[in-house]
């Protein structure tokens, strides 16, 4: 199972998906280009303690970040 | 595809879970998705003191995120002393756990694009202070309070009578 996780006001929402299940993976990939053209930056984790940003929805990404748009505090 | 507290739930109540949720349980879950995220010696940092480093991925800066939501990134001289703080996070309300997986994040993938938008304090010298009087701990700042109320209580006192 692939895992999205949406930073929100709860912590965040984790939506998971069968990468073999062509419409779940439908789903997440609306979810992904939802978010991020919502501004929302995704990060996929690729190590312990290390990620790297992702333009494009890859569905054998285990997990992917979503975090809401950064700015100046 | 499954929404990890869908369970039974009809969708008004998740909704209504999701914003009845409060602050401590917020938070708790922001430390946890932080944690999972984190490499295990900034783990290490983190319990032992608050905070951890990461290093940006364009200049191979040294960071100090401390726990916290605002102005709680310390940038550091190559022998630790603090030089600036910088200011970003998420829009929107998110618990510290949250806030500092973002900052996380990144600085150590898009550091330079990051501090674009951030706000700073002016660059220190290299004599500043790694510890700052604003980083007096939070007990000292009770003790100078109740030294100072106390005063004031014995002031009007010795005045009345």
């Amino acid at each position: 199972m692939a895992t999205q996780i949406v930073m929100d006001h709860t912590g965040d929402t984790r939506h998971q998906f069968d990468p073999s299940d062509a419409a779940g993976v439908a789903e997440a990939e609306a979810r992904f280009k939802e978010l991020t053209g919502a501004g929302f930056t995704a990060a996929v984790r690729t190590g312990r303690g290390q990620s790297k940003v992702v333009a494009k929805f890859d569905p054998a990404a285990e997990e992917t970040l979503f975090i809401p748009r950064l700015k100046g505090g | 595809m499954l929404h990890h507290r869908s369970y039974s739930q009809p969708r008004w109540a998740r909704v209504l879970d999701d914003y009845c949720l409060s602050p401590l349980e917020s938070e708790e879950r922001g430390q946890d998705l932080l944690r999972q995220w984190l490499s295990p010696e900034q783990v290490e940092q983190y319990d032992k003191y608050q905070h951890f480093e990461v290093v940006g991925c364009d200049t191979g800066t040294r960071y100090r995120i401390l726990r916290g939501k605002i102005m709680n990134i310390v940038e550091l001289t190559a022998d630790g002393r603090v030089t600036r703080r910088w200011c970003f996070a998420p829009e929107g309300t998110l618990a510290t756990g949250d806030v500092m997986l973002a900052q996380k994040i990144a600085l150590e993938t898009f550091e330079l694009n990051a501090l674009a938008i951030a706000n700073h304090d002016g660059r220190q010298g290299s004599v500043f202070p790694s510890r700052s009087f604003l980083d007096i701990d939070e007990p000292v700042w009770l003790v100078l309070g109740f030294a100072c109320f106390s005063t004031l209580v014995w002031s009007f006192f010795y005045i009345v009578f």
